[in-house]
């Protein structure tokens, strides 16, 4: 199952081995999913895009969710994971990456209160309702304090519009700083270009999107519950929107390279052509961006039926997930196959099992869903449209 | 209006709690500032004449042993460039050319030489830049170091390094390279690769000593150093550099 | 009635955390970090330098080895290998210093001469080199004979011979 390694033309010697692994295409792609899912919540509670509301509570605790595994594929990779926290103890804030420890818990520390205010009634409800360890669970989760009170609600509600508020520039700077991470590298002409942020943002906005209406739609086919289509429609044509500023800007910075022809180009030519050539080449600029494009346009513009709309959406969803987690590779992965001497290429394959393996990194990436799932036993996602009739 | 007053004050509350918490976010780095004080200085310089190299790998061999550089992993190596008369330009480095060259056909072969590599001891060196916890900073004496029992093992420097100089130990998992021999260099001695250079190729010296060859050679030698384009100032020097050499 | 009671606690239990890291931030950092010139590239740990400076030395260079072996480096300083210190053949002198009897640094194969001597084109052009051996015996005047060493005619120490 070991892959050998094969190299081409002249490589450091110590610039065989790939070093950022699959853990760490893994990483920005957790990562970007939060900032989008954040973005779609805010778009409720920030601009009141009342139609996204279904999908308001369950894409902040998506966000959440995301959040708390974003920083375990490093863990995984880092050289001493029990280390770790030097980067909050000494931070060396010349480097891009010191200031993930803290924009990371700022964020956090947001979405977190966010969450907080947006679920205190119903966990009071659920405190009243239910007895024993859940009362006790409650209780300790409203901090003892079962004020429900219209006056406090409101304290709650202006509150949650500001969090919101911050909470947008937050994930902007997680995401962008991720991107910033890669661009402000001098060295590698593959990462160095300062739209790497702004790409990694807006990818990351769409992934976050794409992500929320796939999940959305199992979780309702699970529950067995009608979808909300207006809901949906509106998830597609912020995502056609997203998307089309993420692909110009990918399309911009590859015109550039191409265009400018620096000493680099030869050597990222190769690199295109003879390492990335399915998931950058074919994947990420080809069918993964190809058909979305198109489709979600027919999809926003165009009426259909409902099911067409969601068939189609769903597809183009899926394809921008794909599209983006290609993105994602190509950046990290793609920038480490290449020498700094610029001669020659290296090649990378995550092993299946191991510390750095295919196996941890699905399941990292469940584990999210894992959570969204034990939440919503805790607290409800979704307004429960039976219960509304009941109450 | 009490309401509203409550949550201007409550506002107000939150936004001294987050200036107070960014404050010390920036002091940080001071809180703890009673290390050793003095100024950085560019002490050293090391200086490659790639006219003089044999390939004969002694440096790497050295290397290696003084500093238990793990294997396949490399704190110097040795390139060999051989550019062909058709411009084809073919560059190797079995084992970091350790165990020393391999003749080749000597036909159609426009020029061909050695160059050493090695850590370049930058003025301004973006691995230390981009190191996030401080685990890897510039000694007083201008030295590029890596503090073993701090270093996360992130791998951010090796990416930000633009001479591929450094790696990550598979022994201790930390980031690794080459440290001009500080060790020796402090007790006076030459570091190992440029003591067992046999012909003289690697040299190491004070830069601003007159009496020193090395000092000497910086200020009158046409030197040139790796990727000037870079801004990281190398402290390394090379004689006869290449246009094909990166 | 007060209504901002949740509020208060949420901001304790917050302010708690952020403190707690702060108190623990200040068990775990060693204490001689900070900064030594700036904080651009000094900032570290400072017992990090004595501790690398503290690393042995294993190569010594050759008059370390002059003390016990005064023959050799009489031999070895007139001749043209004077400019290849003794430890670059005959490796470190810890290694040495472990284990006088151990022969491995004595190596006298025409592989460890060729090691400097071969010929190959990337070498200066004015470095004494050999392409082959039995061409190079005849060429000064001698008999060649399989599995015959360098060391044969020259001294290791003193070559020109
Ligand atoms: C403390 C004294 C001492 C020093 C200093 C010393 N040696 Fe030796 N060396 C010895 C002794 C004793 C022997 C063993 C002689 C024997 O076995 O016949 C030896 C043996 C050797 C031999 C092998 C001789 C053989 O016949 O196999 C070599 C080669 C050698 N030394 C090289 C060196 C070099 C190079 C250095 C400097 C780095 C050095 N020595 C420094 C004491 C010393
Ligand atoms: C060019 C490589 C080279 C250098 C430089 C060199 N030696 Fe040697 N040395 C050899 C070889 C090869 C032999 C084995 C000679 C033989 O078998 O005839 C040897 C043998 C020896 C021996 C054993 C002598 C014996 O009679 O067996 C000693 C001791 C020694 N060297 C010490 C030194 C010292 C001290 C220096 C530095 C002053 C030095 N060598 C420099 C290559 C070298
Ligand atoms: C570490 C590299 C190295 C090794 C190993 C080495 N030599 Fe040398 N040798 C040199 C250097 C450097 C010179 C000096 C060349 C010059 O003066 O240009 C030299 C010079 C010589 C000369 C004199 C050349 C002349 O121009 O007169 C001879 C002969 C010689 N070596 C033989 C040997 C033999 C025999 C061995 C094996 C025992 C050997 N060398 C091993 C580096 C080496
Ligand atoms: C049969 C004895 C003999 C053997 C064996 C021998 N040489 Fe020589 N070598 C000579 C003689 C004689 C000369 C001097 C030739 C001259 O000056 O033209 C010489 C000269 C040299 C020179 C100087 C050449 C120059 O161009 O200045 C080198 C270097 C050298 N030998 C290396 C070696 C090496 C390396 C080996 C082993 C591979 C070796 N020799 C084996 C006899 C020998």
């Amino acid at each position: 199952m070991l892959h050998e390694i094969v190299t081409q033309g002249f490589l450091f010697p110590n610039e065989i081995e790939v070093l950022w692994s699959l853990m760490i295409v893994l990483y920005p792609y957790i990562t970007g999913l939060v900032a989008g899912a954040f973005i779609v919540s805010s778009l409720y509670h920030v601009f009141g895009k009342e139609e996204l509301k279904p999908v308001a509570k369950f894409s902040l605790v998506a966000a959440f969710a995301f959040l708390m595994f974003a920083c375990t594929p490093l863990l995984f990779h880092l050289g001493h994971p029990e280390r770790a926290f030097n980067i909050m103890f000494t931070p060396h804030f010349y480097s891009a990456m010191s200031g993930f420890g803290y924009i990371y818990s700022f964020y956090l520390i947001v979405v977190l209160l966010e969450i907080w205010f947006v679920f205190r009634p119903d966990i009071i409800a659920r405190a009243k309702s239910s007895t024993g360890i859940m009362k006790a669970l409650y209780w300790v989760l409203a901090l003892g304090s079962m004020d429900d009170s219209e006056e406090a609600l409101h304290i709650d509600h202006k509150i949650t519009l500001v969090l919101a508020a911050i909470g947008i520039p937050s994930a902007c700077t997680l995401h962008g700083y991720v991107g910033f991470l890669f661009g402000s590298l001098k060295s590698n002409p593959w990462w160095s270009t300062p739209l790497m942020p702004v790409i990694f943002l807006m990818s990351a906005i769409v992934s976050g999107i794409a992500i929320l209406i796939v999940s959305y739609y199992i979780v309702m086919v699970i529950k067995k519950q009608p979808v909300d289509n207006k809901c949906l429609k509106s998830m597609y044509d912020f995502l056609w929107g997203f998307f089309i500023i993420d692909l110009t800007l990918e399309l911009l910075n590859e015109l550039a390279s191409i265009y400018a022809q620096t000493q680099s180009y030869s050597i990222i030519a190769q690199l295109t052509e003879h390492r990335l050539q399915f998931s950058y080449e074919i994947l990420q600029l080809g069918i993964c961006s190809a058909i979305p494009l198109v489709v979600l346009g027919f999809v926003s513009l165009k009426t259909m039926s409902d099911t067409l709309r969601n068939r189609l959406g769903l597809i183009c969803s899926a394809l921008i997930l794909i599209q983006v987690l290609a993105m994602r590779w190509n950046v990290v992965v793609g920038g480490q196959l290449f020498s700094k001497s610029l001669r020659g290429l290296t090649s990378y394959m995550p092993t299946f099992l191991g510390r750095e393996g295919i196996l941890v990194a699905v399941i990292l990436f469940t584990m999210p869903f894992v959570v969204m799932y034990v939440f919503n036993l805790i607290l409800p996602l979704f307004e429960n449209k039976g219960d509304e009739a009941q109450g | 209006m009490v309401t509203s007053r409550r949550d201007f004050l409550k506002q107000a509350g939150w936004t001294v709690l987050g200036g107070g918490l960014m404050a010390s976010f920036v002091e940080l780095p001071a809180s703890k500032a009673h290390a050793s004080s003095g100024d950085r200085t560019h002490l050293y310089a090391y200086v490659v004449d790639t006219h003089k190299c044999i390939g004969c790998g002694k440096c790497g061999e050295a290397c290696r042993a003084e500093n238990k550089v793990p294997d396949e992993f490399y704190r110097t190596w040795i390139e060999r460039y051989t550019i062909y008369a058709d411009g084809h330009v073919d560059v190797d480095s079995p084992h970091g050319g350790e165990k020393g060259a391999t003749p080749i056909k000597k036909a159609h072969i426009d020029r061909s030489f050695f160059v050493p590599k090695l850590c370049n001891h930058c003025k301004e060196p973006n691995c230390v830049q981009v190191c996030p916890v401080g685990a890897t900073y510039v000694s007083r004496q201008g030295v590029v170091l890596v503090d073993e029992k701090h270093c996360v093992g992130c791998g951010y420097c090796i990416q930000a390094c633009p001479y591929g100089a450094r790696f990550i130990n598979p022994k201790t998992h930390v980031a690794d390279k080459c440290t001009w021999c500080y060790h020796r260099v402090l007790k006076g001695l030459k570091p190992a690769c440029v003591t067992v250079c046999p012909v003289g190729a690697r040299q190491f010296g004070k830069v601003n000593d007159p009496n020193d060859p090395v000092g000497k050679l910086i200020k009158e030698a046409r030197l040139q150093v790796l990727k000037p384009e870079m801004g990281n100032q190398p402290m390394v020097f090379y004689n006869g550099l290449d246009k094909e050499v990166r | 009635m007060n209504h901002t009671s949740h509020i208060i606690r949420f901001a304790v239990v917050l302010v708690a955390v952020i403190a707690g890291f702060f108190i623990l931030r200040g068990f775990l950092v060693p204490d001689s970090f900070g900064v030594q010139g700036d904080y651009k590239y000094g900032y570290h740990r400072g017992a990090s330098d004595a501790e690398q400076a503290a690393l042995p030395a294993l190569y010594t260079g050759s008059k370390k080895c002059a003390q016990c072996h005064a023959a050799e480096t009489a031999e070895w300083q007139a001749g043209k290998h004077a400019g290849v210190e003794c430890e670059t053949c005959h490796g470190n002198w810890q290694a040495h210093n472990n284990n006088t009897k151990d022969k491995a640094g004595k190596d006298s194969s025409i592989e460890a001469c060729l090691l400097c001597h071969g010929e190959v084109e990337a070498r200066p052009a004015d470095f004494p080199q050999i392409a082959d051996m039995k061409k190079h015996v005849e060429d000064g005047g001698g008999a060649y004979e399989k599995g015959m060493l360098c060391v044969a005619c020259h001294s290791a120490h003193s070559p020109q011979q």
